[in-house]
């Protein structure tokens, strides 16, 4: 600073002396000169970068050293941020229908009879959450908690079922030798499906077809059950049998045909993975078995199983997520309104169902819910999961 | 809290107890019988092998007469197992078997009270009555126009998608930028949330701007999926360095090497991807439903539309309608006539399974989803 000013202060032509108020306005505007030219200065060096000149000139300097100029320098911290011009795409896309759905769905679920068209609402509170679980929604809609005992109850009994057959399955075609490939090939078939197509396919399996004569004609199972001496009975239609348990109904025959359905369509995918599990069990395990004389059950329990552990909780855990989410099969095999008045509703037609009434709070709320139970399985399958793995 | 006690209350928490009871006393009911067959079938060997060994001391052992029990044994055993199999594959097959045959059955065949497994008559009408729909119940959508839908959106979203795909991919796995990070964990977690909790806001995001019957809006919620990202990240990461390096000592630009050299490498699960979104938009049938009129939808929402027809005493079969006991100008619905759409709609992903088996099973088996 003192070198500075002795510098300053000893020139060869002392400059014009001003008074310090116009002195001051020199200097501010020397000094706004100075930052504009130097502004101008970065931006032109920074467009003379992408010159031809510019990369000799790049060469020549980064071969001295690292002298960069400001310009150079501003086009590389922006370069360095580039990255966020390859995913402003795929952020933007998801800013708006992927963050703002998650930010609107909690604040709408405590709107009152909020409107998401108009976006009128009431006030805020719980209120959406009490209705939805009470089934006082007062529009006519589907009803949450029959929604939700069809879907657990579905899940939870097909998921199981259905691994295990496919458990019996892929143990039954490890076990032979000829023919393998053909067999895996017919159960892998129905591994891509379009569940309201095949939906549609076992509707015709189980339904009253229609009158010939005026008889009744009915599809393959109740023929088959007519066999045994049963009546047919309406596994689809409108006359489907019902139960009663207070409010809710238990359409059973709906259960039934869902349940084979979810059966049938499951099983491929079960299949393939504990098959391919199965297969890729290290030989040497099954030779060191044998030689001590153990039984196909010995092995199969002791070291099968074991092996593909991992392989049948996942399985459960995904089975289980889909099966919170089922909603197309449910419409292939019972028709767009899911049954008689959404009596084979699931969680995921509620919120449909009242998104197509115009509802949006209770949507909101129905899908809050359905998200806590979706998290709530995801924590105890970690849970079991990390301690399943250990074996 | 109150909506446990709310279940309680209406005897749905007796409900769910039962079924989980049911289930518990099913599994370990299986198990157990699968146990006790396990040891029956142990003590029953050990008696009969034991006999043998006893007797082979009085008599002299024959040991060929224990290889025949062996076989025997094994014998019995491929039996039941082939047997299961067979059964376990005819009803797994069954259902498109069924879905083939009524869809070239006459109506009046399928309506019989004994149901024939091989029609009769063929009658490939069914096919043309569906493409040409003159009934008018759909709404004015052909199937032309339906299909020219899907095919649109099913190849520009597919297009589109991978586009977005593979650039967000490659700036995840490849590129340093502030933040990065943090984004890709945001990411990831958008994934735990249920994508059902994103179409309610969705939909009147998308209604609100005027974006209904269109096509943008059946492609553009979508073009973004968060796991196709990470996987193909993860398939980025896999690719040495030194690769990179190499490719930009010979002059080599960013873009240059994502072309040249990336994706050629992870052209598998590029191309499991394409098959999947493909699948996706296909099988695709929520959304349309709820956004577009029927001209605009997909594949998926034709085949659910009944497919009803008036009776008519000049109908495009030719048959007597007066067999079914109704009067004529009824709707009836044709179940033929669905089971020909059905066909339609189920047999190009046959096709296309058994051709691109490997990619898509490796795609589904990865993320457990299908499309």
């Amino acid at each position: 600073m003192m070198e500075e000013k002795d510098n300053v202060s000893t020139p060869a032509q002392p400059p014009k002396k001003h008074n310090k108020f116009v002195q001051y306005f020199i200097d501010l505007g020397a000094r706004i000169k100075g930052w504009f030219a130097g502004k101008f200065n970065a931006v032109k060096e920074f467009f003379h970068g992408f010159s031809k000149e510019a990369r000799a000139e790049k060469k020549a300097l980064a071969a001295e050293g690292p002298q960069l100029s400001r310009g150079e320098k501003f086009r590389r911290g922006f370069r360095a941020q580039s990255g966020w011009l390859f995913v402003a795409p795929a952020l933007i896309l998801m800013a708006v229908f992927t963050f703002y759905p998650i930010i609107a769905a909690f604040i709408g679920s405590f709107k009152q009879e909020y409107l998401g068209m108009t976006g009128k609402f009431k006030g805020w509170g719980f209120e959406n959450f009490i209705r939805v679980l009470k089934g006082d929604t007062g529009t006519g809609g589907a009803n949450f908690v029959q929604c939700l005992v069809n879907t657990l109850l579905l899940t939870f009994v097909s998921v199981p079922l259905s691994t295990l057959l496919a458990l019996l399955i892929s143990v039954a075609l490890n076990s032979i030798k000829r023919v393998q490939k053909a067999y895996q090939t017919i159960f892998f078939l129905p591994y891509l499906t379009n569940a309201l197509a095949m939906g549609a396919v076992f509707a015709t399996f189980f339904k009253i077809i229609g009158t010939v004569n005026n008889t009744e004609t009915v599809g393959i199972v109740n023929i088959v059950l007519g066999w045994f001496g049963m009546k047919p009975v309406d596994w689809v239609g409108i006359n489907s049998p019902v139960w009663y348990l207070g409010d809710l109904r238990i359409p059973w025959a709906k259960y039934i045909v869902a349940i084979i359905y979810e059966i049938w369509s499951g099983l491929p995918f079960k299949i393939l993975i504990l098959f391919s599990a199965m297969q890729s069990i290290n030989k040497q395990y099954y030779d060191a078995a044998k030689v001590d004389g153990a039984s196909r059950w010995t092995i199969l329990w002791h070291i099968t199983a074991p092996m593909i552990m991992p392989q049948i909780s996942y399985l459960l855990v995904t089975g289980i997520m889909g099966g919170m989410k089922q909603y197309s099969a449910i419409v292939g095999l019972f028709g767009e309104t899911m049954g008689m008045n959404y009596d084979m509703g699931t969680m995921v037609g509620y919120l449909y169902n009242y998104i197509g009434l115009g509802q949006t709070g209770y949507a909101y709320a129905g899908s809050l819910i359905l998200f806590v139970i979706i998290m709530v399985i995801t924590f105890f399958n970690n849970k079991l999961t990390k301690k399943r793995t250990t074996y | 809290m109150f909506g446990l006690l709310l279940i309680t209350s209406t005897g749905v928490g007796w409900l769910t107890a039962l079924c989980v009871l049911l289930i518990i006393a099913e599994i370990g009911g299986i198990a157990f019988l699968g146990y006790k067959i396990a040891h029956f079938g142990k003590e029953v060997s050990a008696a009969v092998i034991g006999k043998w060994d006893l007797s082979a001391g009085d008599e002299g052992f024959d040991a060929e007469k224990a290889k025949k029990i062996e076989r025997t044994k094994r014998i019995v055993k491929d039996v039941f197992v082939y047997l299961f199999l067979t059964v376990c594959a005819v009803l797994a097959f069954l259902p498109f078997y069924w879905m083939l045959m009524s869809s070239v059955k006459t109506e009046m065949e399928f309506r019989e009270s004994v149901p024939t497994f091989f029609p009769h008559t063929f009658q490939w009408k069914n096919y043309w009555m569906i493409f040409h729909q003159v009934t008018g119940t759909r709404g004015g959508a052909s199937f032309g126009q339906i299909l020219i839908n899907t095919l649109v959106v099913g190849f520009l979203s597919t297009f589109l998608g991978l586009v977005v795909i593979v650039v967000t991919a490659y700036a995840l796995a490849r590129m340093d930028f502030k933040g990065k990070n943090l984004l890709f964990a945001v990411m990831l977690a958008t994934m735990m949330i249920p994508g059902e909790l994103f179409t309610v806001t969705n939909y009147i995001t998308v209604a609100k701007a005027g974006m209904t019957n269109s096509y943008a809006v059946l492609i553009l919620p979508f073009l973004v999926s968060v796991y196709y990202i990470y996987l193909l990240r993860n398939n980025f990461m896999q690719i040495p360095n030194s690769l990179y390096q190499a490719a930009k000592v010979d002059g080599l630009s960013d873009m240059g090497y994502l072309i040249k050299v990336m994706i050629p490498l992870t052209a598998p699960t590029l191309i499991s991807i394409t098959l999947l979104k493909f699948i996706g938009t296909w099988n695709s049938y929520i959304w349309p439903r709820l956004v577009n009129a029927q001209s605009w939808q997909l594949i998926t929402n034709w085949v659910t539309g009944g497919f009803v027809d008036r009776l008519q005493p000049t109908s495009p079969w030719g048959e007597n309608w007066t067999i079914y006991g109704g009067n004529y100008g009824n709707s009836e619905t044709l179940d033929t006539l669905k089971m020909a759409a059905v066909c339609m709609v189920s047999l190009p992903l046959l096709i296309l399974f058994i051709f691109c088996r490997k990619y898509i099973m490796r795609g589904v088996s990865k993320s457990g989803t299908k499309g």
